[in-house]
C-alpha cells in the first residue's frame, strides 16, 4: 500500500507542483492581502499592516449602499445566467443540428463557430467595437441607416435611454458568441460515441427527429451537460477580458457593462488600485464560485452518475 | 400479420453494387431466414425491409401497400438488433414502452402491453433495473420484449444471437422460434449461422454477393442446393465437392473420380463436372437402394465424440465423411464406400446443378 502511495505521489507531483504553484499559493496570498490595507502596490509598507476586516466591511457597505456596484451585481447575476443558457443550450442546439447534417457541411458549420474563439481577443473585441459603435459610421448603424429603420445613429451600449438591457444584451451576446462553440464541440463528440443502433431502434419504434433528440440524443449526453454547465458556470463568473475590452472601448456602459470579476480586476490594477479591497472582493468570489458549482453539481446529480453499476454485467 | 414481397431491388453504395436484383416473397407468418457470408447483402436487404435505406431500383410491398419510400415508421415494424440496442439511460420498463409511447398508446394500456411482453419473454422480474444491471441474455430478452410490445406486422431481426454465448445461442433461438409461433408475426431473420437458420426458418433464402442463390424449406436447400455456392456453405463439415469427368454413353454416363469410375443411369452432357456428396451420405456399408461402390484409403480419423470425421483418399481426390459409428477400420486401410445415387449431385464447373 505504501508502495502504491509513493507510486500515485510521483505521478501527481507535476500536476501537484502547478496546482500549489499557481492556485493555492495565489489564493493563500490574496487571501492574506485581503486583510491589508495594500494599495498602489505598497508591498513593502503594507504587506504586514493588518486591519483586520476592514475591507470586507467596506464590501458590505458598498454592497448596501453604493448605487455602481448594485449595478456590478445585477450585470453580473445577468451575464452569468443569459451567456450560461447561450452556452449550454445554444451549444446542445448547434450540436444536434451539426450532427443531423451531411459530414461535410457539418465540418465547415462547426470550423465556422470556432472563429470567434480562435480569433485574437484585440480583433474579436475590435469587430465588435466597430459593429456596435455609437456614431454614423458603426457597421449596425450605417446598416441601418441606410435601410432607413433609423433616423440618427444609435450610441447602442451607452444610451441611457437603452440601458441597461442593451449593455447587457452586447455583453451576453459577445461573450456568449466566444463560449459556444464550446458546448458544441464536447456535445458534438458525445453525439458521435453514441452507437447508431441506438438511434437506428427508436427510428425504427417510430420516433421523429425531435422524438429521437429529446428521448435519446440529450438524456444519453447527461454526463458532457454537467460538465459544460459547470465549467462554464465558473469562467463566467471568473471571467473578464472580453468584457475589459468592451467597458474600456466604450462599446458598454461602464458599470452595466461589469462583472464582479472584473470589478476586482479594475480595483485592484487599474482604476483606484487598492489591491486590499480587490483581494477582498476577490476572496468572496471564489466563495461564490465554489458554492455554486457545487449546488450546480448537487442539482444535476453527479454523485449518482460517476456511483459504479451495480448487478451483473 | 403481412406477407413481403421485394421486386428486383437493387442498392448501390457509391461505385459497389450490394445488391443486384433481389426478388423474394416472404409469406404472411413465416419465417424467412436470409442466409449468407459477411457481406453478402443480407443486412441490407433487412434495411431496405425496415425502410433504414432506399433501394436504387424496384420495389417493397407489404402486402398490396408498396412501402418502398415510406419511412421505418409508417410500416408497422419492429427490429432486433444484434448489439440489443437497448437504452441505458432507460429503465428496462421504459425501453419496452418507448415504442408504444411514441405510437401515443395511453399509459394503461402501454402497461398491460408492457406486461404482456415481459411475461412472455420471462423478464416481469427485471422491469425496474437498468440495462447495466442485466447480463447479454436479459438484455436481448429486453430487445425481443421491445419488438413485440408494439404487435408488428413484420418482425425484423439482425443477427439477434451472435453476442451471445453459444450455450445461450442454442436456448435462445428455440425460444424466438416458439415466440413466434405464438404470435404469429412474419419474421424475417438475418443471420450467418447456418445452424441457427435451419432451426428457426420456415424457409432459408442463401445469398452471395448481392443475389440470391436460392429460396425454400430448410430440408430443400440442405438435400437440393440449386448450386455449388449453396451446397458449399451449409452443412458441417460442407459438402464434398470434387472435379471430375463426365462421359455420356448411350442412355448413362460414366464419371471419372480419382482413380474410380461411377456410372449414372443418366445421359449426362459431357466434360468437366463437379461432384457433390454430403459427408454423411458417405456409407461404409452397402445400402439397399441403388448406389455406387469406390475404393478408398483412409487418411486420417478425427473423433469429435459422438460424430467421427474420417478423410478420405481416392487416389488424388480428398473426400471427407461423417459417421456416428465406428470407422470401419484404422489410419491408412482401404475400405469400400458406398453413395446412394439420389445423394449424388452433379454440378457445372460455372456452378449450377444438372443432377
Amino acid at each position: 500500500m505504501a508502495r502504491r502511495g509513493r507510486q500515485a505521489l510521483f505521478f501527481l507531483l507535476p500536476m501537484l507542483i502547478l496546482v500549489v504553484a499557481f492556485y493555492i499559493l495565489p489564493l493563500i496570498l490574496t487571501a492574506w492581502i485581503s486583510f491589508t490595507p495594500l494599495t498602489n502596490w505598497r508591498v513593502r509598507d503594507q504587506l504586514d499592516d493588518f486591519v483586520g476586516l476592514e475591507n470586507y466591511v467596506n464590501l458590505y457597505y458598498l454592497a448596501r449602499y453604493d448605487p455602481d456596484f448594485h449595478k456590478v451585481l445585477q450585470t453580473t447575476l445577468v451575464f452569468v445566467t443569459f451567456t450560461l443558457f447561450i452556452n449550454v443550450v445554444g451549444g446542445l442546439v448547434l450540436a444536434i443540428l451539426t450532427y443531423l447534417i451531411d459530414e461535410r457541411i457539418s465540418l465547415a458549420y462547426r470550423l465556422l463557430w470556432l472563429l470567434p474563439r480562435m480569433t485574437p481577443l484585440a480583433v474579436f473585441g475590435l469587430l465588435w467595437y466597430y459593429f456596435f459603435y455609437g456614431g454614423p459610421q458603426g457597421t449596425l448603424n450605417s446598416f441601418l441607416l441606410k435601410l432607413g429603420v433609423i433616423d440618427e445613429p444609435v450610441r447602442w451600449g451607452t444610451d441611457p435611454a437603452m440601458l441597461p438591457y442593451s449593455a447587457w444584451a452586447i455583453i451576453v451576446f459577445v461573450n456568449g458568441l466566444v463560449g459556444v462553440s464550446y458546448g458544441m464541440i464536447i456535445f458534438y463528440s458525445a453525439f458521435k460515441n453514441i452507437p447508431r443502433e441506438l438511434i437506428i431502434a427508436a427510428r425504427v419504434d417510430g420516433a421523429r427527429t425531435w422524438e429521437v433528440i429529446r428521448h435519446i440524443l440529450v438524456p444519453m449526453v447527461r454526463w458532457h451537460i454537467v460538465f459544460v454547465t459547470v465549467w462554464q458556470l465558473l469562467s463566467l463568473i471568473t471571467s473578464y477580458t472580453h468584457l475589459f475590452v468592451l467597458v474600456q472601448w466604450s462599446v458598454v456602459d461602464k458599470w452595466y457593462g461589469t462583472t464582479l470579476a472584473l470589478y476586482v480586476f479594475n480595483t485592484a490594477f487599474f482604476d483606484v488600485k487598492n489591491q486590499g479591497f480587490a483581494a477582498a472582493a476577490a476572496v468572496i468570489l471564489v466563495i461564490i464560485g465554489s458554492i455554486l458549482g457545487l449546488v450546480t453539481l448537487r442539482i444535476m446529480r453527479f454523485s449518482q452518475m460517476i456511483s459504479p453499476p451495480r448487478g451483473d454485467i | 400479420m403481412v406477407e413481403v414481397r421485394l421486386q428486383g431491388v437493387v442498392k448501390r453504395f457509391g461505385r459497389t453494387t450490394a445488391l443486384k436484383g433481389i426478388n423474394l416473397e416472404v409469406r404472411d407468418g413465416e419465417v424467412m431466414v436470409l442466409l449468407g457470408p459477411s457481406g453478402c447483402g443480407k443486412t441490407t436487404t433487412l434495411r431496405i425491409i425496415a425502410g433504414l435505406e432506399k433501394p436504387d431500383e424496384g420495389r417493397v410491398y407489404f402486402g398490396d401497400r408498396d412501402v418502398t419510400f415510406l419511412p421505418p415508421r409508417e410500416r408497422n415494424i419492429s427490429m432486433v438488433f444484434q448489439s440489443y440496442a437497448v437504452w441505458p439511460h432507460m429503465k428496462v420498463y421504459e425501453n419496452i414502452a418507448f415504442p408504444l409511447k411514441i405510437k401515443k398508446v395511453p399509459e394503461q394500456e402501454v402497461r398491460r402491453r408492457v406486461k404482456w411482453a415481459a411475461e412472455l419473454l420471462q423478464i416481469e422480474d427485471l422491469l425496474d433495473r437498468y440495462p447495466h444491471q442485466l447480463s447479454g441474455g436479459q438484455r436481448q430478452r429486453v430487445a425481443v420484449a421491445r419488438a413485440i410490445v408494439v404487435e408488428p406486422e413484420v418482425l425484423l431481426m439482425d443477427e439477434p444471437l451472435s453476442n451471445l454465448d453459444a450455450l445461450l445461442r442454442v436456448r435462445m433461438r428455440s425460444e424466438i422460434k416458439k415466440l413466434q409461433r405464438r404470435v404469429g408475426v412474419t419474421m424475417i431473420y438475418v443471420t450467418h449461422d447456418q445452424t441457427e437458420a435451419m432451426v428457426i426458418a420456415d424457409r432459408i433464402a442463401v445469398m452471395s454477393e448481392g443475389r440470391i442463390m436460392q429460396v425454400g424449406p430448410p430440408e430443400e436447400v440442405y438435400e437440393d442446393p440449386a448450386n455449388t455456392f449453396v451446397a458449399g456453405f451449409l452443412g458441417s463439415p460442407s459438402m464434398n465437392l470434387v472435379e471430375a469427368e463426365a462421359r455420356p454413353s448411350g442412355g448413362s454416363t460414366a464419371i471419372l473420380l480419382g482413380h474410380g469410375e461411377i456410372r449414372i443411369p443418366k445421359q449426362l452432357e459431357g466434360g468437366r463436372v463437379i461432384v457433390g456428396v454430403r459427408p454423411e451420405r458417405i456409407l461404409f456399408k452397402p445400402p439397399s437402394e441403388d448406389h455406387v461402390a469406390l475404393e478408398a484409403e483412409i487418411d486420417f480419423i478425427e473423433n469429435l465424440g459422438s460424430d467421427k470425421i474420417i478423410h478420405l483418399r481416392l487416389g488424388d481426390t480428398l473426400l471427407v465423411a461423417k459417421t456416428v459409428e465406428e470407422p470401419p477400420g484404422p489410419q491408412g486401410s482401404r475400405v469400400r464406400v458406398y453413395v446412394r445415387l439420389r445423394d449424388l449431385k452433379v454440378f457445372r464447373p460455372s456452378g449450377e446443378r444438372i443432377l
